[in-house]
């Protein structure tokens, strides 16, 4: 892993469109500020690792439940 | 079997024949399952109200989806420029919105909804994408059962 040593206002770039600038430092925080092309993905990553969990256990479902819980409801969805 | 349909293993429902316009190719998977990138949706006949998104190469990968909307009519999902780029959207009515429902294990009551990470699907280009809404406070374990419950069939079962 590559380490910088960065300063308040300061910036690191990332190929030719990413930029991570530090704009603020204050007691263990740091905030940083992110400009990069539309078409780049930028998540906390404890956000992405709440969902990836939350999808692991979706998929671990039995089929016993589901057909409980599928009694038990009424609706319906759009065709897809 | 006709050309229009192939078959696939899965270990919930077997065997099963689908069309091939129900495969959803997913190009960035699904976050846990990065190199999973074909999906296709399994109607349930019996209960309209969920449909399976079943994986094309693991058999044991399905998840149970269902319609947004029938929780809170005021869902307010905003797709980003990149998930746009992503679906191959023109227009919106291309556009399904569904989200992944959890049952929790000998627990089906306590269902929740993912209402954080929706699926979105180009139902014309047939493409699929999870989404995670950054900027709402929607919950991941929103709370299902109450609300989708059918009344002649509620109490203590």
């Amino acid at each position: 892993m590559l380490i910088l040593a960065r300063q308040k206002d300061e910036a690191v770039m990332i190929g030719n469109n990413i930029e991570i600038k530090v704009v603020e430092i204050k007691g263990g925080k740091v905030r940083l500020g992110i400009s990069a092309p539309p078409d780049i993905p930028v998540h906390r990553k404890e956000v992405f690792e709440e969902i990836m969990e939350k999808n692991l256990k979706a998929a671990d479902f039995d089929m016993e439940d589901f057909e409980i819980t599928s009694s038990q409801t009424k609706g319906k969805m759009d065709n897809l | 079997m006709t050309a229009d349909k192939i078959k696939i293993d899965t270990t919930r429902f077997g065997e099963v024949e689908i069309l091939k316009e129900k495969i959803y190719s997913f190009p960035d998977g699904i976050p846990g399952f990065p190199s999973c990138k074909e999906f296709c949706i399994l109607d349930n006949n019996k209960n309209t109200l969920f449909k399976w998104l079943q994986s094309v190469d693991k058999p044991e990968l399905a998840f149970v989806i269902f319609d947004p909307f029938l929780l809170k009519k005021d869902y307010d999902v905003f797709i980003n420029d990149e998930a746009l780029k992503t679906l191959q959207v023109q227009k919106k009515e291309e556009i399904i919105v569904t989200v992944i429902l959890t049952i929790p294990k000998g627990k089906p009551k306590e269902m929740t909804a993912n209402l954080k990470a929706p699926l979105i699907f180009n139902i014309v280009k047939k493409i699929g994408k999870q989404i995670i809404l950054n900027d709402s406070d929607y919950s991941l374990e929103y709370p299902v059962y109450d609300s989708l419950a059918d009344d002649s069939q509620k109490g203590d079962k």
